[in-house]
């Protein structure tokens, strides 16, 4: 591999990595604020529109950093990748153009109306323009999970000139993939939402907030952990079923398997060697890694050697492990937290100190699944018509090497900033809830 | 890797037997298709100019203000910015995916500053909430990061319009465009403030207003005096250049003539400043077409496959008044700039 090309790579997986980090935070939090929105107008309780004054802030700057951080993929394609669009433009350029129209627009405009006219608009209009946010980034997320879905299992087109042509638009938006990897991907938001709220909350429990507002959120977001991570063992399983038969060589190196084998295990633990096509200090489960991938224990799971063409398996493996138990931690947190809330009708410091650790244990996993996803297409950018390799720029590798610098400097110092600035509005939240009876009435009045 | 020699006509695609061919020929038959998203990415970008442009000069302005005068100059954008913003997605993502050909031409020579242009946006876009919702103790330092960010952007978008013009040829134009953005954006973020701010900020708006300008027109002029020395510049560049002046001198007039007027026409450097953005937008297009990538590849000769711009097209027609409507709605509920209260 040449330097520029993984440069470009390298770059497009640092950019990629931290825009996706607020998305999946937003794409949750939207629908837990219009569930705010609903319980307020059901119990007339005040602490939900104080839950939802304080969770919009949140919403806000992670909203705006989603945006702004996804201003550099469109450009990098054209910038880094420009046989991406020479040659599957016609169908790639129609559907990013759908996501600008119908949903970026949406978003962007309703997002300053539901931060800015709380106290100018009626309240059922507030309320609408919060769900139309919260559309609008569900609608982007399944256009652009659309166009990577059909990049990995490509429908509905044909090749003319070198350059792919649409023949159906319904089979490109809904190819083979689309709809599990939609799925898979709300799920994993709605989980990721759910621990920041639970963490954040269970934060300003530690600060002294006493305030019902924070007991309703951290109640709510351990119980909707809980549910979506049971959930996506669900849609999970379904994905990867899905992805067996649509890409056997992405799971064939997800888990690790070199040659065909029936009843193929489930590796916990084991260093996959590429030159010797065998995996070091394996332990595993017997006949496992056949049921999740075929549904029957003693199912035949196509091995590496049968593709001429395939990804590296050793990242892949590593990454599906990362999210595969990040994940399960995810779910067994939830469940003991859901657990303990329920009999004892409370949280102890410990557990609180236990729910900000998982915080933001949401990109972890949704990071290395997305991981799987990416490295596990590999050597092709869109299966079966174009390599990564024919798509990149020919820039040189020096002026690559300094723009990622850039973005990486960038990264480095906008992330902390961001965790930082959550926790600090945490606090300030928590020293008003703990010092008046009314916690947050006076924010109230003033936002 | 395909490319088409330029000059060479597009192969007519065989006609696949879809509703594709029934939208071909019952809607859109007599519009060139090329040309028409060519129009529509011309619209686009006047459109991000004016909307995005007041607040990234706002961004500019924020330097020379106290820190009250921020905080109000800023609530007169919050609400606006992020949907202002996607303009520029918009219009660049035409480029993209209406032509796709030109796409990897274009940006490939504009590599540095478009990633120079998106570090800009990034600390910009961050900055405007760290600012007033992280610690107060690092706001000084948000607030510098939101005024490099503005600056960056303004400066990396004429810079990259200049190379545009020019089909990618290193010139002292491309830093006079630099200059002149940033110029042209401080004058319309003036312009926003006059209409929307009160007080000591509205009144600072007129001088800011006026500075831009007087800075703008001066660049103009030193470009045209640096004709005489030498021919670094073509003819339509100076041609460019002496209507740019001509029409910096409207609002500079207009700002005057409202200044004594007060509030009634606190509109009108505003819309001057719409029709000067109108006029570069009009004289750019002009001068490129029929190119794409100046001198080297043309519209027709960069577009999408005809199939893909039609269904672009019909959801482009669809969509646009809706993101209109959006626009109008938001503007109607913070009418009137004082209304916004603050966020944190």
């Amino acid at each position: 591999m040449d330097d520029s090309l993984f440069l470009s790579r390298l770059q497009f997986a640092l950019n990629i990595s931290f825009h996706i980090l607020f998305p999946t935070v937003t794409l949750g939090l939207a629908w837990a604020l219009v569930f705010f929105k609903c319980r307020y107008k059901r119990t007339k309780d005040e602490k939900w529109m104080q839950a939802y004054s304080f969770w919009v802030k949140i919403f806000g700057i992670t909203f705006a950093l989603g945006a702004v951080t996804g201003f550099t993929m469109p450009f990098q394609f054209a910038t880094n990748w420009p046989g991406y669009l020479e040659t599957v433009g016609n169908i790639a350029g129609p559907i990013l153009a759908y996501e600008v129209l119908l949903a970026f627009f949406l978003e962007g405009t309703f997002i300053g109306v539901i931060l800015f006219g709380r106290n100018i608009i009626p309240n059922w209009l507030h309320t609408l323009s919060t769900t139309l946010v919260a559309l609008g980034a569900t609608i982007s997320s399944f256009i652009i999970l659309s166009l990577i879905s059909w990049m990995l299992t490509p429908a509905g087109f044909e090749m003319r000139g070198g350059a792919a042509c649409a023949v159906s638009w319904a089979d490109i938006v809904i190819n083979h993939s689309t709809l599990y990897r939609f799925a898979h991907m709300m799920t994993a938001s709605a989980i990721t939402a759910s621990f920041l709220m639970a963490g954040v909350s269970a934060y300003r429990r530690l600060r002294g907030d006493r305030s019902p507002a924070v007991s309703a959120v951290l109640r709510t977001g351990v119980y909707s952990a809980l549910a979506f991570s049971l959930l996506q063992v669900g849609v999970g399983d379904l994905h990867g079923f899905n992805t067996t038969r649509n890409q056997p060589q992405t799971m064939a190196a997800a888990e690790a398997v070199w040659e065909t084998e029936k009843g193929a295990p489930f590796i916990i633990f084991a260093i996959p060697d590429a030159e010797t096509r065998t995996n070091r200090y394996e332990i595993a489960v017997p006949g496992l890694a056949s049921f999740l991938m075929t549904h029957d224990f003693s199912g035949e799971v196509k091995g590496i050697a049968e593709f001429p063409e395939h990804p590296q398996v050793a990242p892949v493996f590593y990454a599906f492990r990362v999210m595969v138990y990040a994940g399960g931690l995810m779910l067994v947190t939830a469940l003991a937290a859901a657990w303990t809330l329920r009999k004892k009708k409370d949280l102890s410091p410990g557990w609180c100190r236990l729910l900000v650790l998982f915080t933001f244990s949401g990109w972890v996993a949704t990071l290395a699944g997305w991981y799987v996803t990416e490295m596990g297409r590999q050597p092709w950018l869109v299966q079966g018509v174009l390599k990564t390799a024919d798509a990149a720029t020919r820039a040189g590798s020096g002026m690559i090497l300094s723009t990622f610098a850039l973005y990486l400097l960038s990264y480095i110092v906008l992330l902390p900033a961001y965790i930082f600035t959550i926790f600090h509005l945490a606090r300030k939240h928590a020293a008003e809830g703990s010092r008046d009876g009314a916690p947050e009435s006076a924010s109230l009045r003033e936002h | 890797m395909r490319q088409r020699a330029p000059g060479t006509a597009r192969p007519n695609p065989p006609l696949s037997a879809n509703i594709d061919n029934q939208l071909r020929t019952t809607m859109f038959s007599d519009i060139s298709l090329p040309e028409a998203f060519a129009f529509l990415t011309a619209l686009s970008l006047l459109i991000y100019m004016v909307l995005d442009g007041f607040d990234l000069g706002i961004g500019i302005l924020s330097a020379f203000v106290h820190e009250k005068e921020r905080d109000a100059m800023i609530l007169t954008i919050a609400p606006f910015w992020d949907a202002n913003e996607t303009w520029l997605i918009l219009a660049a993502g035409l480029v993209l995916v209406a032509f796709p050909q030109a796409q990897g031409i274009i940006f490939g020579a504009l590599y540095l500053p478009t990633a120079i242009l998106l570090v800009g946006i990034l600390f910009r876009g961050a900055a405007f909430d760290f600012r007033a919702k992280g610690s107060p103790k690092l706001k000084r330092l948000w607030d510098m990061a939101f005024f490099g960010g503005s600056l960056t952007v303004a400066a990396a978008q004429g810079y990259m319009l200049g190379l545009f013009a020019t089909g990618f040829e290193q010139s002292p134009f491309v830093y006079l465009a630099a200059f002149l953005a940033v110029a042209a954006y401080g004058m319309i973020g003036a312009a926003w403030l006059i209409l929307r701010a009160g007080g000591s900020v509205r009144r600072k708006a007129f001088r800011f207003g006026f500075y831009s300008m007087a800075a703008g027109l001066a660049a103009i002029l030193i470009d045209i005096a640096a004709q005489h020395g030498n021919m670094a510049f073509t003819p339509t560049e100076v041609a460019l250049g002496a209507a740019g002046g001509l029409a910096l001198i409207l609002p500079i007039a207009l700002h005057g003539f409202c200044a004594k007027r007060g509030n009634r026409f606190a509109w009108v450097p505003f819309a001057g400043c719409v029709v000067l953005f109108a006029a570069v937008v009009s004289g750019l297009a002009v001068h490129c077409y029929p190119y794409v990538v100046y001198g080297r590849m043309t519209i027709r000769e960069a577009a999408a496959d005809e199939a893909s711009l039609q269904f672009m097209f019909a959801g482009a027609l669809a969509a646009l008044p809706l993101i209109i409507l959006y626009h109008v709605a938001a503007h109607v509920i913070f009418r009137g700039g004082r209304r916004i209260p603050s966020g944190e």
